[in-house]
């Protein structure tokens, strides 16, 4: 069984040489960092790997489960490498890729975000998202021809704070508090209704069912909604009319007023999310736009016929959103980072409020108007330096 | 963020303490029984014992799977933290530790698997 072992390892060890031999040479600069990274990681790797065949430890019959595990988190590891770092360095499209990394670095310019810029591609299979480990986001390969989106990217900016990578900067420490004690919250709420349950004799169904959405707020909730939060003071309405346009054509979280009951959820019902952007949008002085996306997530609501059922408010109570709402804009003050002002802002961040403006005030029209729009910023951003 | 950033945030610091369980159940094997390493990991433990939480997200988890196993919770003892912390030798350690290595290799095969979707 050790000579399989460490046959494998060798396995490994020969695919980890032939990813840095596909990393293409001669990319654009956007892209040193993911370059520096996925080379690192993997000589990392290599090493662990010579550790696992050579250390006379790993020869000891006690020590073949470890040896294992380490192996299987090396592989995991080096599955992610291929197929999100190193397939996107294979991939890049000397335009769009590059007038995207361009563009958000011109959105962590005009907040003031307080960490590196991440690299940006358009590798997606699923939507937006972000890779801590390489400071990577991706979007979907036509996301850089609309822009009704793209505000989108201020949510993924804030994923950040919550990553290992960042845990000594002590310059987001203060919204890395407001989720701790967001923790603490969700933990003593949830633990007073599961007592209140108890004592109304509910089933241990019912306890089964506080502990899915004790986990869902603690593994994703508390952090999603605190990114939303921070996209909304960034980015202004257009954030959340940009979520309204996503929930209506997908509907990311399930049933508009879904609570878990047989599973840990990975993103909050949706009206819990626009709930808690229209409360930051009134925060932040928007209140009429709040009312108007608010009137339209109503008539969406009319057309799906769906409203709350008995456990919504137990599951998204108020106490523990509306806190976050006057949390996150103080320490988004804090950090140092710029709040949406409109007519006073970036003129991306200002083409991202029109292009809302623009689409409500004729539907028709938008997609000429959005082609122009996106013509003048490609030459803008590829041009310009 | 769509599941697939969310899932690997929580697989990549569930992989990070599955490292630190495996390299203290290496040293305590060969009976190094002090390091920065058990220290670090025995004050996680000793939090999640005296109050059941630790700001770290993947101890979250560890701390919300150790709650719905009581057999584990239970052989979580202070004796178990004190021998981490300061270094003392303890037989109840290894398995202790052996258990917490297999949870947390579950956990981050279920989380490679809910970021394929």
């Amino acid at each position: 069984m050790e000579q399989y072992l460490e046959g494998i390892i060798i396995q490994q060890r020969e695919r980890a040489r032939a990813l840095i031999a596909k990393i293409p040479r001669q990319l654009p600069r956007e892209f040193n960092l993911l370059i520096q990274t996925a080379r690192r990681q993997l000589n990392e790797h290599i090493d662990n790997l010579n550790q696992l065949y050579e250390d006379a430890e790993y020869q000891e019959s006690q020590n073949q489960r470890v040896r294992v595990h380490i192996l299987r988190r090396i592989t995991r590891d080096m599955n992610i490498l291929e197929t999100v770092a190193i397939t996107a360095l294979s991939r890049i499209d000397e335009n769009e890729d590059v007038f995207l990394n361009r563009l958000v670095d011109h959105l962590c310019r005009a907040i003031n975000f307080p960490l590196l810029a991440p690299i940006t591609t358009t590798l997606s299979s699923d939507y937006f998202h972000i890779f801590p480990t390489f400071n990577l986001i991706r979007v979907p390969l036509l996301e850089t021809r609309y822009l009704l989106h793209l505000p989108d990217l201020l949510h993924e900016l804030a994923h950040p704070f919550f990553f290992e990578e960042n845990d000594a900067d002590p310059s987001i420490q203060p919204i890395r508090d407001v989720l701790e004690h967001h923790f603490q919250q969700v933990s003593i709420v949830l633990a007073d209704f599961k007592r209140k349950q108890a004592a109304q004799l509910r089933g241990p169904g019912t306890e089964y069912m506080i502990q899915l959405w004790e986990e869902s707020w603690i593994t994703s909730w508390g952090i999603e909604f605190i990114c939303d939060l921070f996209a909304v003071y960034s980015a202004g309405p257009a954030f959340v009319w940009s979520h309204l346009y996503l929930v209506t054509k997908l509907g990311i979280g399930g049933q508009p007023f879904s609570v878990p009951q047989y599973a840990v959820s990975s993103h909050p019902a949706d009206h819990a999310r626009l709930d808690l952007m229209l409360r930051a949008l009134r925060h932040l002085g928007f209140g009429s736009e709040a009312a108007l996306i608010g009137e339209r997530w109503q008539g969406l609501l009319d057309i799906l016929d769906e409203r709350p059922g008995s456990h919504y408010e137990d599951c998204y109570p108020e106490v523990l959103l509306q806190p976050l709402v006057e949390q996150v804009l103080t320490v988004f003050q804090a950090m140092g980072c710029r709040a949406y002002q409109p007519n006073q802002d970036s003129s991306l961040l200002e083409l991202l409020n029109t292009a809302w403006t623009a689409f409500w005030n004729d539907p028709n029209s938008y997609v000429a108007w959005e082609k122009e729009q996106i013509t003048q910023l490609t030459q803008h951003y590829l041009h310009s330096r | 963020m769509s599941n697939t950033g969310l899932q690997y945030g929580l697989y990549q610091q569930t992989s990070s303490l599955a490292n630190l369980v495996d390299q203290v159940l290496l040293e305590r094997r060969r009976e190094k029984t002090a390091s920065s390493a058990q220290e670090r990991l025995g004050n996680s433990l000793s939090r999640i014992l005296e109050t059941g939480g630790v700001p770290e997200l993947a101890w979250r988890v560890v701390a919300l799977r150790l709650r719905n196993k009581p057999e584990l919770r239970s052989a979580l003892t202070p004796e178990i933290t004190r021998a981490l912390t300061q270094g003392e030798p303890s037989l109840e350690v290894i398995p202790f530790l052996e258990h917490l290595a297999e949870i947390l290799e579950v956990e981050q095969v279920q989380t490679v698997a809910r970021m394929r979707g």
